[in-house]
């Protein structure tokens, strides 16, 4: 998203222009026009202008929502006419392009005087980006000035350079006499800097020429005039700057993130901004003093992923403009994923980052302009091995030593515990970089007409996303020694069979020159291949993948089903399911059943957002995202189960489930509400065995299912029902009630927790302590679910926490403990609700006969009764307790003890303590005695007082 | 602990056709096939991992006359559940609370386009 504008005027409306306006070579992504609210952001709606690609500003009249104007940079990496200043009068309805200069040349920068609102200012930009060089400023950019509400225009250079790049402009709110320019210009001659006017624009003078304000000019120009004092200006670079005497001096903004790209000034309040930088966006309610925070904002950019094996496994990858990252996939002891479960890694913010799976002590991680480091997780310390140590940056690509990718690649093989960097050539080390070897001549095409300066005409740009011919991917045959593929960034295609000795050009014939994303080698047939390529760069978004079966000799193009505008950057196979494959382009996510021949869509509720990388890990698929973080995709069994023609009641094979601590917002079933994310947290993976089952397309609400679990030896362990249970009872401190078994036609999911019957409560006594039922053991369990007459079953494995070390006898004595205190727990409760119902019972049958001297003696073997039944109640549970802290105030009774004495064992480190089975014993020899007294009650004493109301011919019906 | 929420716009399927340019060649597209995975699989679901930590914004705003709302523009996508429409860039709701201090009071919300 480009630029955002919210009516002074009506607050409800909101426009918004799609696509970056800071246009990278990498990381940028296209827009698809304007968007309106009408309701404040609830609902939208596309206004058009598709084909502007990146649009850069949107200026509302101050107090009519249907006058609009779109500032549209223009597509980045070719010509387009769909560029420059475009009108609406009815609220984006029709658009009219009001000032176009040519195709290549978009309006970066569009200002409106606020008092007057027929007066504007525009920037033109003359500009594109060639995979090898950004072209920031020319001919077409210009300053153009309108008093008519853009009908016409006049340029206003009068005291600007002739020489102009990208320009920024902004009209001061209290005093719109005074403009300031902020100008991009031959960075030799040191012609660029801030302007300003002082009469509308019709003269300019430099009031400063600080490089802070114009370095990196295609990424940055912006400025802001302060709308409340008109010798405040703001502008934003790596830096943000901020200046009180008019453009003079300047000072840092600090306190938020670096690379500032928007701010927004309160009109009424100039304490009051909000600020756009390559760390999110931050509000400050003091002129930039403190800024809220931007650790809260799920929406990095991530360029490739990577997974150890560990459990849980990790995630690993760099993130635009800040460290790379290495995130535990799920919190095992947690609820979410938070900043506890992770931290920096290896290399910088373009990495690759590599290492042995198995054991990922050291990460080797690089950045741009080929930097390389080794991290050793266990000191945190690193250590810089690139092959030749030479600082690159602003050097022309052709005088390089070695030519790197922006995200170079750098792999690991284990055949070799080796590790492989590509620059132009393919380098190797096995002494974690104390020393490489080439082990490839120049896979690139080493186009030297394309290895020149990368910025012009005015401001070099050095800093690596240039760097032409070279290895954008490298593949290690994850089956074959020596098998390795490259693929270059200018589209050619190496296989080698010997580990380097020898070197093919397997590009697919006819193969444009384009990006060689990534590849992928079969996990079924080592033959067979994948790359992903795209031609964004050269303003082509036609998805492109190609399959080999014969190690490169021929290709097919696969790319069916994937529409234009999606273009591909990841293709992946199922390591189980053959033919099954994965695809990550622009604009989503797409599957394929049939090796590539169709694709189709797959998004469920993954957020719209570019798809780098993705890599399949213990049966999930991990997903990096250029803008919205990882995400996982946790169930791949269920696609690789998938039949189209097998119909009715299916069970789907669940997934092993590992028993370890922590919840999750998907455990259980899913309803829409469950997909809310908390504000500043991942969400867990589910803690249970997740299970899909499909219904026939007849079943009807009300229809009852049921899905059982057993053991190995056919014992019961668990059974719901998708009908509720009635008479279940809710109260403070009671029990939570199972969860109904979804009944939609098609596919349902459901969440087993891995545990027993939750034991009973004892409505309404408060019980600090969960009545869940106890884990089950590590090993066999079936499931079995039941729908009219249908009936199907899986098998499937509880597994250990692998870093748990136990016996299986530890876990039967685990298991047959917390049987006996949840047998004690449900034999209290029962008997204590069943006595509850019989004083109940009683106490009404008093209420009607009290007073009545026939009904004496009954009367008062009743209340006797019922007095020793409280007594006998009151030891065992504490109805006092009504609340979570009134267990601190009343004392806990028997049934509380062994709750509390089930929470201490109900661990995932099984062995049972000396103190638990101790108390266990004192707990059994303290109900005994209660229970021989209920048993009392229930085959004697209420018996005896039924026969006393039999002799005085009370009845079951009795008339007051 | 305080819940933000991601709005989603209940599913309708909408496939939208993206760029329609002459010059480009017609892009293959199986809405029927489509629809039929996006239904057959529906309660699976895509875990958000973060980290949330933030990436690039280049457009931020607030609102006149409301001190407590504010946008973001971002470059990633909204999270639509079984959504189709093929929009870039994502914006965010900013909200601060009115009771609680500067530091920690942002609530985002994933507002869907």
């Amino acid at each position: 998203m480009g630029a955002i504008a919210v009516s002074d005027s009506d607050p409800n409306v909101i426009y918004v222009g799609m696509g970056e306006h800071a246009v990278r070579g990498v990381s940028t992504s296209y827009g698809d026009g304007v968007y309106k609210s009408t309701d404040a952001g609830k609902t939208w709606k596309n206004m058009g202008l598709e084909l502007t690609r990146h649009i850069s500003d949107i200026r509302i009249h101050p107090n009519n929502p249907d006058i609009v104007y779109v500032a549209a940079q223009g597509a980045l990496h070719g010509a387009a006419p769909e560029r420059g200043v475009f009108k609406s009068v009815d609220g984006g309805i029709n658009w009219k392009k009001i000032l176009y200069v040519d195709e290549n040349t978009g309006c970066s920068d569009l200002s409106m005087d606020m008092t007057n609102p027929r007066v504007l200012y525009a920037a033109m930009w003359d500009h594109r980006r060639l995979p090898w060089q950004v072209i920031s400023g020319g001919k077409g950019s210009g300053l153009y000035k309108s008093t008519d509400s853009g009908e016409t225009w006049n340029k206003i250079q009068e005291g600007l350079p002739k020489e102009l790049g990208k320009m920024g402009v902004s009209v001061s709110r209290s005093n719109p006499d005074k403009v300031y320019a902020l100008v991009e210009s031959d960075t030799q001659k040191e012609q660029g800097g801030l302007f300003v006017s002082n009469n509308g624009g019709k003269n300019w003078s430099r009031i400063s020429k600080d490089h802070r304000l114009v370095q990196r000019a295609w990424y940055y120009i912006e400025v802001i005039a302060d709308p409340q004092n008109e010798n405040i200006v703001y502008v934003l670079n790596s830096p943000g700057l901020m200046s009180i005497d008019g453009g003079k001096t300047w000072s840092n903004l600090s306190g938020t993130h670096g690379d500032y790209h928007d701010l927004w000034i309160n009109p009424n309040n100039n304490q009051n901004m909000i600020i756009s930088n390559d760390g999110g966006a931050a509000i400050t309610v003091n002129q930039g003093g403190t800024w809220s925070t931007q650790a809260n904002m799920p929406t990095a950019q991530f360029y490739r992923v990577n997974t150890d094996n560990l459990f849980p496994y990790n995630i690993y990858a760099g993130q635009q403009d800040n460290s790379s990252v290495k995130i535990q996939s799920r919190n095992v002891g947690g609820y979410a994923i938070d900043e506890h479960n992770w931290q920096s890694s290896a290399g910088g913010e373009s990495a690759f980052l590599a290492f042995d799976p198995e054991n990922p002590r050291y990460v080797m991680g690089g950045s741009y302009q080929g930097t390389v480091e080794v991290l050793d997780t266990q000191t945190g310390e690193g250590k810089g091995v690139m092959i030749a140590p030479i600082q690159y940056q602003a050097l022309q690509p052709k005088d390089m030593k070695y030519r790197f990718n922006w995200n170079a690649p750098v792999v690991w093989s284990k055949f070799e515990n080796a590790f492989y960097h590509g620059g132009n050539h393919l380098l190797k080390t096995k002494d974690m970089g104390r020393s490489w070897e080439e082990i490839s001549p120049d896979l690139t095409r080493n186009d030297e007409s394309k290895l020149g300066v990368s910025g012009v005409p005015y401001t070099n740009e050095g800093a690596g996303g240039e760097n032409y011919g070279t290895l954008a991917y490298v593949k290690i045959h994850p089956n074959e020694k020596g098998v390795i593929w490259t693929g270059s960034d200018d589209g050619l295609v190496y296989l080698t069979r010997d580990e380097g000795k020898t070197w093919t050009n397997v590009t697919p014939a006819g193969l444009k020159e384009c990006l060689i994303n990534s590849i992928e080698v079969s996990p079924h047939d080592n033959a067979t291949a994948y790359i992903a390529t795209t031609r964004y760069k050269f303003n082509d978004f036609t998805p492109a993948i190609y399959k080999t079966t014969d190690y490169g000799k021929s290709w097919t193009n696969i790319s069916n089903g994937i529409p234009y505008g999606a273009y591909t950057r990841v293709v992946r196979e199922d390591d189980v399911r053959k033919d099954l494959l994965y695809a990550g382009t622009e604009t989503g996510f797409y599957i394929s059943y049939d090796g590539g021949k169709n694709w189709s869509a797959l998004q469920l509720n993954l957020p719209v957002v570019a798809i780098t990388d993705m890599m399949i890990r213990q049966g999930d698929l991990v997903a990096s995202t250029q803008g919205r973080a990882f995400w996982i995709l946790d169930d791949l069994g269920l696609l690789r189960q998938y039949n189209p023609s097998h119909t009715g009641l299916q069970l789907f094979q669940p997934d092993d489930a590992v028993r370890v601590s922590g919840r999750s917002a998907f455990d259980g079933v899913l309803d829409d509400d469950d997909m809310e994310q908390s504000a500043a947290s991942g969400t867990n993976a589910p803690t249970g065995v997740v299970m899909y089952y499909s219904l026939p397309d007849d079943v009807k609400e009300g229809d009852k299912i049921t899905l059982t679990i057993t053991d190995a030896n056919g014992n019961e362990v668990r059974s719901y029902s998708s009908e509720k249970n009635k008479d279940f009872v809710s109260y403070p401190g009671g029990p939570r009630a199972d969860a109904s078994l979804p009944t939609k036609a098609g596919m349902n999911r459901f969440v087993w927790d891995m545990r027993y019957p939750t034991v009973l409560g004892a409505p309404k006594v408060f019980i600090e302590g969960s009545y869940s039922g106890h884990k089950a053991s590590p090993g066999k369990y079936q499931a079995t679910i039941k729908s009219g007459n249908q009936e199907r079953t899986v098998s499937f494995n509880i597994l250990p926490h692998p870093g748990i070390t136990a016996t299986d006898a530890e876990y039967q004595d685990q298991h047959l403990t917390m049987l006996a205190i949840e047998k004690g727990l449900n034999e209290i409760h029962g008997s204590v609700n069943k006595m509850a119902s019989a004083r109940e019972q009683i106490n009404g049958l008093i209420k009607i006969l009290e007073g009545k001297s026939s009904s004496k003696e009954v009367v008062e073997a009743g209340k006797a009764l019922v007095k020793k039944m409280e007594d006998w109640d009151a030891k065992l549970v504490q109805r006092k307790a009504e609340s979570n802290d009134d267990i601190i105030n009343f004392v806990n009774m028997l049934s509380a003890d062994y709750i509390f004495l089930k929470g201490e064992l109900d661990t995932n480190i099984p062995y049972v303590t000396q103190g638990v089975k101790d108390q266990l014993k004192a707990l059994d020899a303290r109900w005994q005695p209660l229970k021989s007294q209920y048993e009392s009650f229930v085959e004697k004493e209420i018996p005896s007082f039924n026969s006393q109301c039999q002799s005085s011919n009370i009845g079951k019906v009795t008339i007051p | 602990m305080k819940k933000s929420l991601f709005v989603f716009l209940l599913p309708d399927y909408i496939l939208i056709q993206r760029h329609e340019e002459k010059s480009q060649p017609a892009a293959a597209w199986h809405p029927i096939k489509q629809l039929a995975l996006m239904t057959i699989f529906g309660p699976l679901v895509w875990r958000s991992i973060g980290p949330y930590r933030g990436g690039r914004s280049v457009a931020a705003v607030g609102v006149m006359g409301d001190s407590l709302t504010y946008y973001m523009g971002n470059t990633g996508g909204e999270s639509g559940k079984r959504k189709m429409r093929v929009c870039h860039g994502g914006i965010f709701l900013m909200a601060i609370s009115k009771q609680v201090l500067w530091e920690q009071s942002l609530s985002l919300t994933v507002i869907p386009m």
